[in-house]
This record gives C-alpha cells, sequence and structure tokens, in this order.
C-alpha cells in the first residue's frame, strides 16, 4: 500500500538550546517533533523559597551596568550568538529574515541606560526603593517603611516580535528576583541568545544565576501543575494568546498572581486635515502603512482598521496610497509578506465582487492589500490587510475601539486631545502620532498599567 | 447523448452506483467537471473571480480544480451589519455572488427579517440551507429545484445502502427536529419520514419551524457584546431564554421518549443530530430498554459533529451498542455535498459518483490524490451534480482516502473512517500579542 504523509516535505528538526539558572543545559535532547530540547529536570526550574534568589541584594546600579554591557555585546555580537539564534529562527519564523535580521539588529536597543533609568524612575519612583526601604510618613505622622521586594516569575513570553524577549529579560533583571522564561514555539531562540550574551559578559554573576529558559509545550499540564504553585512562584507573567491566558487561569489563585499583557488589536484614525495637500495625504498614508506593517501586521500594536474622516471618494484615494505604501520596507517589515491565507481571500473575493460598496487594492501575494468598506468588515485583517472606512467626523469611529484596543494612531497630532478622553473610556490605553505605534518608550504604560511596579512584592515595614 | 453531469446523475437511481469501474468513472467525472465549471463560471461571480484571478480557463486535469475550490467560509462571508442594519439588498447581492442565483428572481421589498429574506430565496424556486458553526454565524448554501429532486433520488435509492430500504411507509416515525426550516437535515428526516413511516403518525420535537434568526441570535449578541452596546441585563436574558428553551426541548425529548417506550417492539423510524440522539438513548436505557433490543426493521438517522464537544469521546460507540441490530444510515459526508459518502459492509465509505475526492496537502493547496493506494490529506471535493451553487470546497477534515480497491470488492475511492478535523489535531503553540476582539466576547455566551 502507498502512503503519501503530510511530513514528506518536513525539515530536519530544530535543536533548542535551554539555558538553566545562567549556565546552558547539556543534557540529553528529546524528541519533540519538529524539535529538540533537552529533558527537563523540574526541580531544577524552581529557585527553593528556603533561600534569597541570587540577586536580592546587589544594587541596581551594578545590575543596570551589567545590562548596558549585555546591550553592547548584542550591538557587536563578537560570539556570534544572536548570529546563530537568526539563523535557526530564520527558517522556523513566520517572519521574513531581512525583519527578523533588522530586529536582532536594534536588540540592544532596549538595554540603553537611560531607557532603563526611565523605567525604575516612572515606574517606581527612583531605585532607592529597589535598593533599601522607603521611608513614607503616615496619616498620623508615624514613619513606615517600603521596600519594591524582589519576586519570583514565571514568563510565558509571545514570540511574533523579538523585541518581547528583550524586554521581559530587562524587566526581570531590574526587579532583582528569579525568572523562569517559557519559550513560544515561534521564537525559540530570541531569549535563550540573549541570557546567553548575558552570561558571557558576566559568567556566574547572581542576575545570570537568577534566570532560566525552556521549552515545554504551553499547556503541558505535567510541567505547569507542577511549576505553575505559589510554593515556588509570586506570579506569572503571560504575553498574549488567548488559549495562554486561560489555561493560566487554572492555575492563579492565592499567592498565584496572573500578570497578563492580555492580546490585543490596534486601529488608526485620519483626520480631514489629510487632504489638505498631496504632500499631506502622502504623509499620512506613509504614517499610516508604518503602523500598518509593524512586524509584517503580527504584533499587537499594528493597525488593522483605518478610519477616514470625509467622503467615500477621499477614502479611496488615501486608500490607494495606503496601498501603494504596504509594499515598502521598513525597518521593522519588508517590501513582500506571507501570501494572503487561503480563508481571508475567500472574503476578500467576496467584497472584491460587492463593487462600489466596497473596493480593493493590490493582490494576495503580501506586499499589502487594502479594502474600503461602509462599515468595518467582520474578519480579522491580517498579513498586511487594512480594511479603510470613511467616516462623518473622527469621533464616530471611536465607537468602534473597544477594550481589546490597544493603540490608535492619529493624524494629524493635534487631533489628539480631542478624542483622547473618549478614546480612554472606550477602554483604548495608548493614543499616538499616526506612525508611531512601534515601539513602546520606556517608562510608559504597558497594556493599562505599570509594568515593573506590578511584577514587585510590596512589602511594609510599619 | 446526454451530457456527463446528467449521466452521473442518473447513477443514482441505476441500483450500482458505487460499482461503477474507476478508470471509466475518472473520465467520466473530468467530463461532467468541465461542464460543471463552464456553466457555473457564467452565473457565479465569485467563481469568475476566482477563475480570472487563477488563469484557469478550462479544467483539463483535477489538479485544475484545486484553486477553484471554495472554503465553507465562503457561504458565510457577508458582514453580519447586513443583517443588523436590515440591508436585505445588499445581503442579496452578497448571496448572488456564491450561488447561481439571479438578483432580479427575488423580490426583497418589505423584508423584516431573515427569516423572511430566505422565504423570498425559497419562493424564487431555490432553497438555502443554512449550517451553522460554533461562531453563531450561518452559512447558506444554495440549492436549485433540481439539487431538492436529486437528493430525494438518493434517499429513496441509497438509504441503508449497501443495503437499500425498500420504500415502505411501515414505521412509527420520530423527528428530534423542528417542524420545518432552511436545513438539509430537517428537509431529510421529513423526507424519510413521508417514505419510511407510518402515514400521519410522525411525531416532531416540536411544530414551531426554525428560525434563522433564532439560530443566529448568539452571533448577532456576540457582535454587540464585542461593540460595547449589549448591556448586562440582555446578556442574562439571553442566557435565562436559553436555558428555558433547553427545558422545553429536553420535555419534548421525554415526551417522545414516552412514545418510543410504548412502542419499543415494534418498527420506528428514529431521526436527529447526534446530541439529541444521545440524550434519547440515555433516556432510553434509564427506562430499561437494553441496548440492541429494537426491532430490526427499525431505521435510525443520526449525524452532526461534536461541536464545541458537547458529547462523550465515546458518543459513537454508545450509539452503535444502542442501536445494534437496526437499519442505521451510516455515512460521511456534510451540508456542503449531495448525500454523503455511504459505508458499506467494510466500515469504509464510499464517494458517490457525483462526487470527485480531492486530497489536498493540509495548506490546501496541492492535490495529493494517487492512482492507486491510500492517501492522507485534507478533504476537498467538487460535487458536479449540483446546480445551485458551485460544488467545489475545501473542507476543514483530515482523511485518509484510499483509491484502490475496497476490501468489500467494489471499487474506490473510499474514505476511512479515521476521519478528525485538523482544528481538534492541536494548536501550534505559537503566542503572539495581537488578537481579534473575539478573545473578549467568547465563552462569556452559549452557543
Amino acid at each position: 500500500m502507498s502512503r503519501t504523509t503530510l511530513d514528506d516535505h518536513a525539515t530536519a528538526p530544530v535543536t533548542v538550546v535551554h539555558m538553566i539558572r545562567g549556565e546552558v543545559d547539556h543534557g540529553t535532547p528529546v524528541d519533540l517533533g519538529r524539535l529538540t530540547a533537552p529533558a527537563l529536570d523540574l526541580d531544577r526550574l524552581v529557585w527553593p523559597r528556603t533561600e534569597p534568589g541570587p540577586a536580592f541584594h546587589v544594587p541596581v546600579a551594578e545590575i543596570v551596568d551589567l545590562l548596558v554591557e549585555t546591550g553592547e555585546a548584542l550591538k557587536a555580537d563578537r560570539a556570534g550568538l544572536l548570529a546563530e539564534a537568526l539563523e535557526r529562527m530564520a527558517p522556523v519564523s513566520p517572519l521574513p529574515a531581512e525583519v527578523l535580521e533588522r530586529a536582532y539588529a536594534v536588540l540592544w536597543r532596549s538595554f540603553q541606560r537611560p531607557g532603563l533609568y526611565a523605567q525604575i524612575d516612572h515606574e517606581l519612583g527612583g531605585a532607592d526603593v529597589l535598593d533599601g526601604w522607603r521611608e513614607v510618613r503616615l496619616p498620623d505622622e508615624r514613619v513606615a517603611a517600603i521596600r519594591a521586594f524582589p519576586p519570583r516569575l514565571v514568563h510565558i513570553i509571545a514570540g511574533n516580535a523579538p523585541g518581547v524577549a528583550a524586554m521581559s529579560v530587562v524587566r526581570g533583571a531590574l526587579t532583582k528576583g528569579v525568572n523562569l522564561v517559557k519559550l513560544p514555539s515561534n521564537d525559540l531562540f530570541t531569549a535563550t541568545a540573549i541570557l546567553r550574551t548575558m552570561a558571557a559578559v558576566a559568567p556566574g554573576h547572581p542576575v545570570v544565576r537568577s534566570f532560566s529558559a525552556a521549552y515545554w509545550r504551553g499547556g503541558d499540564e505535567v510541567v505547569e501543575s507542577a511549576l505553575f504553585r505559589p510554593q515556588f512562584f509570586d506570579k506569572l507573567v503571560a504575553w498574549g494568546g488567548e488559549a495562554t491566558i486561560r489555561s493560566a487561569l487554572k492555575y492563579v489563585g492565592p499567592g498565584f498572581e496572573l500578570v497578563s499583557f492580555d492580546p490585543k488589536t490596534s486601529i488608526s484614525m485620519i483626520g480631514r486635515e489629510a487632504f489638505a495637500s498631496e504632500e499631506t495625504l502622502a504623509r499620512a498614508a506613509d504614517a499610516g502603512a508604518a503602523d500598518a506593517t509593524f512586524f509584517n501586521q503580527q504584533a499587537c500594536v499594528a493597525s488593522r482598521f483605518q478610519f477616514v474622516e470625509g467622503s467615500r471618494d477621499d477614502a479611496d484615494r488615501y486608500a490607494a496610497l495606503l496601498c501603494e505604501r504596504l509594499g515598502t520596507a521598513r525597518e521593522f517589515s519588508s517590501a513582500g509578506g506571507p501570501r494572503v491565507a487561503p480563508e481571508l481571500r475567500e472574503e476578500i473575493d467576496v467584497l472584491r465582487s460587492m463593487a462600489p460598496d466596497y473596493r480593493v487594492w493590490g493582490g494576495y501575494d503580501g506586499t499589502g492589500l487594502v479594502i474600503r468598506s461602509p462599515e468595518p468588515v467582520d474578519f480579522h485583517p491580517d498579513g498586511k490587510i487594512v480594511d479603510v472606512v470613511p467616516v462623518g467626523a473622527l469621533s464616530e469611529a471611536v465607537a468602534h475601539a473597544g477594550v481589546a484596543t490597544q493603540t490608535v494612531g492619529v493624524y494629524p497630532d493635534t487631533r489628539k486631545a480631542e478624542l483622547r478622553d473618549a478614546l480612554a473610556c472606550a477602554g483604548v490605553q495608548r493614543v499616538v502620532s499616526l506612525g508611531r505605534a512601534g515601539g513602546m518608550p520606556p517608562g510608559l504604560s504597558h497594556d493599562g498599567f505599570y509594568p515593573l511596579q506590578r511584577l514587585m512584592r510590596w512589602v511594609n515595614d510599619e | 447523448m446526454a451530457s456527463a453531469r446528467e449521466q452521473i446523475r442518473s447513477l443514482a437511481l441505476s441500483g450500482d452506483t458505487f460499482e461503477q469501474p474507476a478508470a471509466t468513472m475518472r473520465e467520466l467525472q473530468l467530463e461532467a467537471a468541465r461542464e460543471a465549471f463552464a456553466a457555473h463560471r457564467e452565473r457565479i461571480p465569485l467563481l469568475r473571480t476566482r477563475a480570472e484571478e487563477t488563469g484557469v480557463r478550462e479544467v483539463t486535469t483535477l489538479a485544475d480544480l484545486v484553486p477553484l475550490l471554495f472554503s465553507h467560509t465562503s457561504y458565510k462571508s457577508y458582514p453580519v451589519s447586513l443583517i443588523t442594519a436590515g440591508r436585505w439588498d445588499r445581503l442579496l447581492r452578497w448571496y448572488t455572488t456564491v450561488s447561481a442565483l439571479e438578483p432580479a428572481d427575488v423580490d426583497v421589498e418589505g423584508v423584516r427579517d431573515i427569516d423572511e429574506w430566505t422565504e423570498r430565496i425559497t419562493a424564487a424556486g431555490h432553497r438555502p440551507y443554512i449550517t451553522s458553526g460554533t461562531s453563531g454565524k450561518v452559512s447558506f448554501l444554495n440549492c436549485a429545484e433540481s439539487d431538492l429532486s436529486f437528493l430525494h433520488d438518493i434517499l429513496e435509492n441509497l438509504t441503508c445502502w449497501p443495503d437499500p430500504l425498500p420504500p415502505k411507509p411501515t414505521r412509527h416515525g420520530y423527528l428530534l427536529a423542528p417542524a420545518s426550516g432552511p436545513m438539509r437535515s430537517i428537509d431529510g428526516f421529513r423526507w424519510h419520514a413521508e417514505v419510511f413511516a407510518l402515514p400521519g403518525g410522525t411525531r416532531l420535537l416540536t411544530e414551531d419551524p426554525l428560525r434563522v434568526s433564532e439560530l443566529m441570535s448568539s452571533a448577532l449578541l456576540r457582535r454587540r457584546m464585542a461593540e460595547g452596546t449589549a448591556t448586562p441585563q440582555e446578556i442574562s436574558s439571553f442566557e435565562s431564554v436559553s436555558a428555558a428553551r433547553e427545558q422545553e426541548l429536553d420535555a419534548a425529548v421525554a415526551r417522545i421518549v414516552d412514545d418510543i417506550w410504548e412502542h419499543r417492539d415494534e418498527p420506528l423510524l428514529i431521526a436527529g443530530m447526534n446530541n439529541q440522539q444521545f440524550t434519547l438513548i440515555q433516556a432510553l436505557r434509564a427506562r430499561g430498554v437494553q441496548d440492541g433490543s429494537l426491532h430490526p426493521d427499525t431505521l435510525v438517522l443520526s449525524g452532526g459533529g461534536n461541536k464545541g464537544r458537547a458529547l462523550p469521546d465515546d458518543y459513537q460507540q454508545q450509539l452503535a451498542a444502542f442501536y445494534d441490530g437496526v437499519r442505521r444510515v451510516r455515512s460521511y459526508g456534510m451540508t456542503e455535498l449531495q448525500g454523503s459518502c455511504l459505508a458499506c459492509e467494510k466500515g469504509n465509505y464510499h464517494v458517490p459518483p457525483w462526487v470527485i475526492p480531492l486530497v489536498l496537502d493540509q495548506e490546501g493547496e496541492t492535490l495529493l490524490n494517487p492512482e492507486h493506494g491510500v492517501v492522507e490529506g485534507r478533504f476537498a471535493f467538487l460535487d458536479v451534480s449540483l446546480e445551485g451553487r458551485w460544488g467545489g470546497l475545501i473542507s476543514g477534515d483530515r482523511v485518509l482516502v484510499d483509491f484502490s480497491e475496497c476490501g468489500c470488492g467494489r471499487p474506490g475511492p473510499a474514505v476511512l473512517p479515521d476521519i478528525q478535523r485538523y482544528g481538534d489535531l492541536g494548536g501550534d503553540d505559537k503566542i503572539t500579542c495581537a488578537a481579534t476582539l473575539d478573545s473578549y466576547v467568547r465563552g462569556m455566551i452559549h452557543g
């Protein structure tokens, strides 16, 4: 009997490296289907509560120095660790190699001194509360003290943008706590490459020993029900992924908290000022395209619906230009992109035949596609697809923002002030100048809260 | 000389539908595929668009069909806002892009809701069969009158194949379904009752027709929740109305159980979707009806996937055990194709001649059909019999299809019993921070 299977074209399994408490794990690799990874030793993935974590007493200044040095090392990549990760990542990542390369080339930016202090200063009010007890005067004139005490964290990170790994390592290090990073299958390499780089900068450093990064299949109850307990960890820091968040909820209970960077989506609002001249229209379309293509639209900040204040013809002019600009390579996007998935293609084909109520620019090759529709389409535009919707006034578009909306890019800047309260009321977390959706500045809130402040355990001496 | 499509359709009545030599069938099917493509391309805009875009002008091999296949989502690709805003003309325009129906043939003047819209299309000589998925958004699959009569031919001639049941009205009928409604299963149950059940003696779950607007109510509420316009009171009422409805259905099933109990030693016709069948057999078992004890002339029709995992994993085995010894229609199919692939003595599902199976890779892009042997992949097909819509579709099912002669001695192709949904085979463990609004709504309402 001849039998053709789906695996005929499968490539060789990917080798995943684990970092355990700052050292590369040389355990025997086990076959996990599409990848091999060292067998997990659950005992080595926890830091016993009977003793403080390795970095609990390291001064923040020293940690910042280590991170800055790590940043320099990442920039130079002398040991070739990032290059190696990139090479392994390229064949398995949904992102094109050129986008990954450019993202890797700027990973170091998350490790710059001013950005690190911006987080400490804005989120915690200064380094003093990390390094010791901060005196506070109580209403009855007594003096008490508080401390941002190092936590024990499990991070379930997202893999759609390499910067997530960098951000997680930075936050974890600044807390001085212990950190177990669970690698996602769409980015099995970035976190490990960063941690290995840090270990090369300062082998055996307490902060280095405070980190592990390992892969297990998300939701694997054998692993997760053993680890996700307050006896071992204080908080689960989970990124995105509806399934992740729902599965994490099973383990949340007294003493084991969820810090969730919820799954999000983003939109744009283009005011009638864009139509003042050819030049302003081109500028708005370019900024709209930049926001829509961030990580080829794989990120939560990537705009998918753009509301244009004007007539249907105005919206068409904007849409045509936008479509052209989607196919331009940018720092975090490529000129090409993934081909439009068959199911989306089908939905769009139907709309195409419903002109003039709907109009479509571009094709399905991944370089960009724009739909103009009287109302937002029902499906989720993905892979460089933007839905442009004309509105009489930008205030009408606020109705299309909700609890799932993270970022709203507005053109021109001057219109932000009139919209931001209404958007915030609807559930939005960031209102930005159109074109600035990508790259959140350090020290500001993220998903509606200050992460560093939320990761700490706040302890009182009354 | 009759066209290839007519020749193939006539095989339903031939008495040897599944015994056609494989090589002859392949040629006839290819010719029928050519005819179907030529006919539908003229009338179905979505197919025309697809043909132009992919450059397929003619069907010369089966591989030419692959880029022309629709996915099941095509039939629910309308914007929900057309229904909520009552844009019946626009909804009709949408519908005519996916079906062989002329917009001018349907009058939507004065339509008040989706049920009336559906009735207007039916009045124009077509039948939009609806199917509902877990999202609550329903698909509209168009059938022409000729499609309905062909379906009727299939049931009269092939029910219980390979040992067809003589069309005699001798059974007490029990249909675990509403009296009417635009669902293929309801039509199928009713027609079976007309052919195989005692005249005038069939009991229904409810005398009320099934309403499309009710099936869509969860989708409509979900949309309002996503928009932030649904109130907590509204959500709570929806929950209690759903619960009350379930209780009514349970009571109706209980009445049917009483009646079956009385006639348990006589021939019966029991038709229902799997979840209702399961409720029924549990109730009958509780009344002391032993597995395998029903009259051997009893005919049982069941179907429907286990959407939302409402049934235990072994529900199929439990149904088989309880109905052991009776006549059961055992088949693999979906509303999207006419008739079904029927199980032979060996338990393999033989693909009827009017359905060309196209086994694709998981992505649904490459045709894997071999000359002989077993191939694993995504089940897709072209049903050449369909007049009301294009019969080419890609399913979500992972199947094994044997193209060689079956163990029962008949030629293939046959779908082997191990059928799974790709969606149930586990995710890819990729985590991204990007999501749809759905994440914030799902799980909060039933349905």
